[in-house]
Order: structure tokens, then sequence, then C-alpha cells
């Protein structure tokens, strides 16, 4: 088996499908997290690349989606590999990956707003109904809604549903300032979706152990394994 | 092999490097360029390029392409890698031409000429958000034994950067010089 090591900041943002996948999918690999000092230092080395990047016996390489589809090739759960070896199956898997990431589009330019209140009230600004995090968020609600099964696509788990999770989780997570973490409580199938995945075994597992206050909305809200 | 239908505008854009797949795959498919402002209301919030496989219609120009990719067979070889790794770095390198194309995309909508040339010649300036993608994929193409991208074949990141990066050598865009 590869070494994979994941170099990422500490927060469970675009690296955290790829982690869950690796997690999930019992793969060993180094979780190498990165203050802002030290992303700082090692930016000017690695320019125009960006974080997350992943290390495969030795060789880097970057770009979240493109880390997270490898890993979600070698990554198993119950028997099933979290992406599609059929190509259809793959093109739907790939389409709805690429309309959740979009997801955080909108909110990257709020990261350099220096001013609290002005911050808070860009996000505001996203959030409102028809804003356009909202009408992400939206969407993606209902395209669970066509489901039967739960799981966002192919009665099944995969790269899709690790999207879906980790970035609604992220947006609930309550440590973005001016997002609320009742935000997207309207959406129901999106709620359901996020229980529904948080229960998985092998994800609650890979959560249980996390003391990082961000992961909170990660966790099952049943009872604990412990 | 499935029935497809590439629905798009009549330029290269978005859907050139899917029906450029299909045709170096010998795959028949059928080149639609529909009333887009009629169709708009009944897809939303879908944008095009679409792709209909078997009556069925697919968003994500780049979900699309890969999809054609893995049925097109480019002298024996599928255009997207069946090796996970290989197809790592095939994603990556698509990934970062998105990356390359992205800071242009508002400059397409700047009414004012001189204004958006004057935006153009920022982002590809030795250094600029553009000039910067575009330099790391030169050095990854500097790398390459074989001439192509990634291994010694055609892949979808060979397309991909033919269409994305080297077609604005044309001098097809305003304010971007060949």
């Amino acid at each position: 088996m590869q070494q994979l090591k994941v170099t990422y900041f500490a927060f469970p943002g675009r690296a955290e499908p790829i982690r869950l996948a690796l997690g999930v999918g019992g793969i060993d690999f180094e979780d190498c997290v990165l203050g802002p000092e030290a992303w700082e230092e090692m930016k000017p080395k690695v320019s125009p690349l960006q974080l997350p990047l992943l290390n495969v016996d030795g060789k880097t390489v970057s770009q979240s989606i493109a880390i997270n589809r490898y890993v979600c090739k070698l990554a198993k759960v119950d028997g099933n590999p979290l992406y599609p070896q059929d190509p259809f199956e793959a093109l739907l898997v790939d389409e709805l990956v690429d309309k959740v990431s979009d997801g955080l589009d909108p909110l990257v330019p709020t990261w350099d707003i220096e001013d609290a209140k002005e911050r808070e009230a860009k996000r505001a600004e996203l959030m409102v109904k028809g804003g356009p995090i909202e009408k992400w968020a939206a969407h993606i609600d209902g395209e669970l809604a066509k489901s039967t099964s739960g799981f966002a696509l192919l009665d099944q788990l995969t790269m899709a549903d690790l999207y879906i999770f980790t970035y609604v989780c992220f947006f609930r997570s309550g440590k973005l300032d001016g997002i609320p973490q009742d935000s997207f409580d309207h959406l129901s199938h999106l709620c359901l979706h996020r229980e529904k995945i948080a229960d998985i075994p092998q994800v609650k597992v890979y959560y249980n152990d996390k003391t990082f206050p961000a992961y909170a909305c990660f966790k099952s809200s049943q009872a604990s394994l412990h | 092999m499935p029935v497809l239908k590439v629905i798009y505008f009549p330029i290269a854009g978005r859907a050139e490097p899917t029906r450029l797949a299909l045709k170096l795959g010998g795959i028949d498919f059928e080149d639609s360029n529909p009333n887009w402002p009629e169709m708009k209301p009944k897809v939303a919030p879908l944008q095009l390029p679409l792709l209909e496989v078997d009556g069925k219609l697919v968003s994500q120009s780049i979900a699309q392409t890969r999809y054609a990719c893995k049925l097109a067979k480019f002298e024996g070889k599928p255009l997207y890698p069946e090796d996970p790794f290989q197809a790592l770095l095939v994603d990556e390198l698509v990934d970062k031409v998105g990356d390359f194309f992205a800071p242009l995309i508002p400059t397409f909508s700047i009414a004012d000429q001189k204004e958006k040339e004057a935006k153009r010649a920022e982002l590809t300036v030795k250094g600029g958000p553009c000039e910067k993608w575009a330099a790391n994929i030169d050095g990854v193409l500097a790398k390459s034994s074989s001439g192509f991208a990634v291994g010694d074949s055609l892949t979808m990141a060979d397309l991909v950067i033919f269409l994305n990066i080297n077609s604005y050598r044309t001098g097809m865009l305003d304010g971007i010089s060949p």
C-alpha cells in the first residue's frame, strides 16, 4: 500500500472529505496539520499550489477534488469503493461533487475581510434565503430529496455523501463568524443526511476522538461508543 | 455505447474537451445547439454544457469530459487512465487549468473594452493570477519525457491544456496577445 500524507490546516475545510474517506476506508495515513505560520513559511516554496496537499510515496500532489477522487478509489466501505468504477455512476458522483464543492466559493473572499462586523454582514448576505450559499444548500437538499435510501446517489455511501456531509457540517460548526449553527435547519433532507452519515459506524468511530471544537457537529447525536 | 448528446452554444468553450474526446474515441454523439433562453428555465439551476446520456441530463463540464475520456480510446488507450495514481495526476492538471482560467471569467462581463484589456493584462503578467498557473503547468510539461502531460500517451490533461490554455495563444481573447 502507498505511503500517504495529507497536509492541511486543523479545521475541517477542503481536506475533510479526504481525511474522512481515508478514515472510513481504514487506510493509514500521516495527518500533517499546519498552523497558519507554518503555512506562510511553506507557501512560497510550493506556490501556486494551495493546501490540501497529498504526498504519495514521496510525490506531492495538489487539488483537493483530484486528491479526494484518488483516495475514494482506494477506500472501500462495506466492500464498495467510495468512487464508483462504472463510468456513468462515476459521472453522477462527479457532477454532484463539483456542485457541492462550488458551495465554498462565495465564502472564500470573506476570509480576507479584516473588519469583523463587515465580514459578518457579508456572510449574512450569502446565507439569507435566496443568497448564493442558501441557494446552493437548497439545491443540494433538492437532490437528496430524490433519494429513497437517504444516500446521495446509488443507494450506497459515495464520495458525494462525504462532500455533502463535511461541507454542511463545516457551515454548521459555529466556528464561522456570521454563520449561525442553525443556518440549514429549514432544509430537512440536508438535516436527515447529516444524521445518517454521522451515524454510520465507521464515521462515528472516526469523529469519536476528535476534540478540536469545530468537529462537534460532525459527531453522531446518538450515544458515543464508549 | 450509450446514446450521447452534447448540448451547448455553437462555440468551443466548455464543451470542446468533451466533443474532442468523443471524436478521438470514434464515439457517435449528437452535437446540439439549443435555444438557451427557452431551455434555461426548464433545467435551472443547471448551466450549459449539458450532456444527455441515454436521455438523462447531466451538468458540470469537467465531469462530462472525464466520463467521455473513460469511454474514449485513442490508439488503444483510454483517454482517462485506469490506474488511480495516473488518474490523480491527470485530475490535478485539469483542475490546475481550471485555476488558470478562473480569474478570466469575471473579465468576460466587463463592458468597457479598455478596462477589459487592462484587467486581462494584469492577470497574464508574469507572476499574475493566470500566468503563475500557466508557468506551473509549463513546468510539469517540461518534466515529461514523452511530451504528453501525464505518462506516455494522450490523456484528458492534454486535451484540456490544448483547448483551454493554448487556444488563447491565437489572440482570440481581447487583451491576451499570443
